[in-house]
């Protein structure tokens, strides 16, 4: 018999609710940024990035010894932008496309990170797992105050990230619009395409970062690019994309801790499963969906007159 | 003369190999210049190397009496349609915008005068009832004059266009012909790179055949002569102006 005086335990402990918060911040934070790479074509480039801080992170537990955040996010943010220089630099003088360049730098890159862990593994107290898959379920650990409350660390960075974020995306608008869609004409308008492009990239590498204790740097690819190129399934237009992305990022995330609770595994994994299962389900529908409006123009066309074309095939 | 865009000793190299070289090439204010040429004759390099968005190995580049840098916000290119992800979610109307964003400052953002301008230069090409279109949606023809209006809200001096006529029809053709008439009867400079040779002598009035080198450049009347097309093309040539259809049947055999 259940014994009444004991309260049921709720179904989410404070600790769920903090862990879902930290989640949700990263998947938003990456998702935005990750916006941007989607409609650049680049979102290798940003899964490149993700693993190539690695030797970022990794230089700077060897140099400081410590865990702090900010070396890390310096060393990562460096390492970030050297990235999308040597991948650009190898693409226009190594006479190889710039897809096997990225390939090659990145797993150099990312090799190099592991070798490097290993060895400040010896000196500082520090998992190489949890760097690759992320410790989403110890975030509520380790806490710091936060005008009075106890917050997780990686929700309060990731919740600055944000801020950040959602900042610089306000200002640069007008310039990430016209260099995503029209680099060269945007340069003749005076914008600095370069600056803006490292920018991108500088913002990639530290969202990485910030997110990577928490969902681990391989994970947080999911969530750089699932919600961008699931949004833009969706919509034709930018703005909408970009809030329709923030939903996703939001949605994935809750969906996909409440059902890592439920099956007891890992909340990281489950959070990327859900982008895929929502990105696969969005193109199944989209598709499905344009099927059917083609197949019903045609028999319209047919039963009517001819028409003029309404979609560029 | 003063010239709108003077080219002197202007060389460019792709990796190791020259694609323009030494090309000198003055152009009045005013004009309509074409520039033609065969393929890989170095035409949209040209343009690029004009505008400063290719290095130049060697030459200088003067624009309106001073630097591309200084004269920037007089200078419109229309790059080629080819060029971008027409898939990109955005309208019309907001491609047209982008005209306005070199005026706007670093954190200006266009408001209700820049729309209303906008608006106008959709109605000079005809396009007002595309405006909140999504660009995948237009076609061919709408996507190259959609183009132009957005170097028509920059209000330039002077018009850099790439293959403007690339895969239009005539009507198109002719509209946008009427825009760029309108243009010069209001003293601004049109260069554009154009491929066909049977519609130069019509539409412009200066002319800049290129093949990697210089081969003739000066109005039209001059320039424009058989020896000197024959030259450009060498054998490769397809179409003769002056409507030397015995020629081309000729040497169309090869």
């Amino acid at each position: 018999m259940i014994d009444p005086s004991i309260p049921p335990e709720p179904w989410l402990s404070n600790d769920d609710l903090w862990t879902m918060a930290t989640a949700v911040l990263a998947s938003v934070a990456c998702g935005l940024v990750g916006c941007w790479l989607v409609l650049r074509r680049l979102s290798l480039l940003g899964d490149a990035i993700s693993h190539a801080v690695l030797p970022g992170i990794a230089g700077a537990f060897l140099l400081t010894g410590t865990r702090d955040v900010l070396p890390m996010l310096t060393g990562a943010t460096v390492i970030g932008i050297a990235t999308a220089f040597i991948s650009s630099a190898l693409g226009r003088f190594g006479r190889v496309d710039r897809d096997a360049a990225l390939g090659v730098t990145f797993t150099s890159l990312f090799a190099l990170g592991v070798v490097m862990m290993s060895l400040a593994a010896r000196q500082v107290d520090l998992d190489p797992g949890c760097v690759l898959y992320g410790l989403l379920e110890f975030v509520p650990f380790d806490t710091v105050d936060l005008l009075g409350v106890q917050v997780p660390r990686a929700g309060a960075w990731l919740g600055g990230a944000l801020v950040i974020d959602v900042i610089l995306m306000m200002a640069f608008f007008k310039e990430l619009r016209a260099t995503s869609f029209d680099p060269a004409h945007a340069a003749t308008l005076g914008l600095r395409v370069g600056l803006v492009h490292l920018g991108l990239m500088a913002a990639v590498a530290a969202n990485t970062v910030v997110a990577f204790e928490a969902v681990g740097s391989i994970l947080v690819v999911a969530m750089l690019v699932a919600p961008g190129a699931t949004a833009r399934l969706w919509t034709d237009r930018l703005v909408p994309m970009l809030w329709l992305a923030s939903a996703i990022a939001v949605s994935t995330a809750i969906v996909g801790y409440l059902a890592a609770l439920e099956l007891n595994t890992s909340a990281a994994g489950m959070i990327a499963t859900m982008s895929m299962v929502g990105y696969l389900g969005s193109a199944g529908i989209v598709s499905a969906r344009g099927a059917l409006r083609r197949s019903a123009s045609r028999a319209s066309a047919v039963l009517t007159m001819p028409q003029p074309r309404s979609d560029r095939l | 003369m003063q010239e709108a865009l003077a080219l002197s000793g202007v060389s460019v190299a792709y990796r190791d190999e020259l694609v323009l070289e030494r090309i000198d090439a003055h152009i009045p204010v005013a004009s309509m210049c074409a520039i033609v040429g065969p393929n890989g004759a170095g035409k949209s390099t040209l343009i690029k190397a004009a505008l400063g968005l290719v290095p130049l190995v060697a030459g200088r580049v003067t624009v309106l009496g001073g630097t591309m840098a200084q004269r920037r916000a007089q200078v419109g290119y229309v790059p080629q349609r080819e060029s971008v992800d027409w898939e990109f979610p955005i309208s019309a109307l907001d491609v047209v915008l982008m005209g306005s964003y070199g005026r706007l400052g670093l954190l200006g953002r266009p408001g209700r005068t820049e729309r209303t301008q906008a608006m106008e230069c959709l109605e000079q090409v005809g396009l007002v009832a595309m405006a909140d279109r999504q660009i995948s949606q237009l076609s061919g023809g709408q996507q190259q004059r959609i183009f132009l209006a957005r170097a028509l809200m920059q209000r330039a001096q002077l018009y850099l266009m790439d293959e403007p006529f690339a895969g239009v029809d005539a009507v198109t053709e002719s509209a946008i012909m009427q825009v760029l008439d309108a243009l010069r009867r209001r003293g601004c400079t049109i260069v554009a790179v154009h491929h066909d040779l049977s519609t130069v002598r019509e539409c412009f009035d200066h002319v800049l055949l290129l093949n990697k080198r210089l081969i003739a450049a000066g109005p039209v009347a001059t320039a424009f002569t058989g020896d000197a097309i024959h030259r450009t093309y060498g054998g490769r040539l397809t179409v003769l102006p002056d409507a030397a259809y015995e020629s081309r049947t000729a040497s169309a055999g090869d």
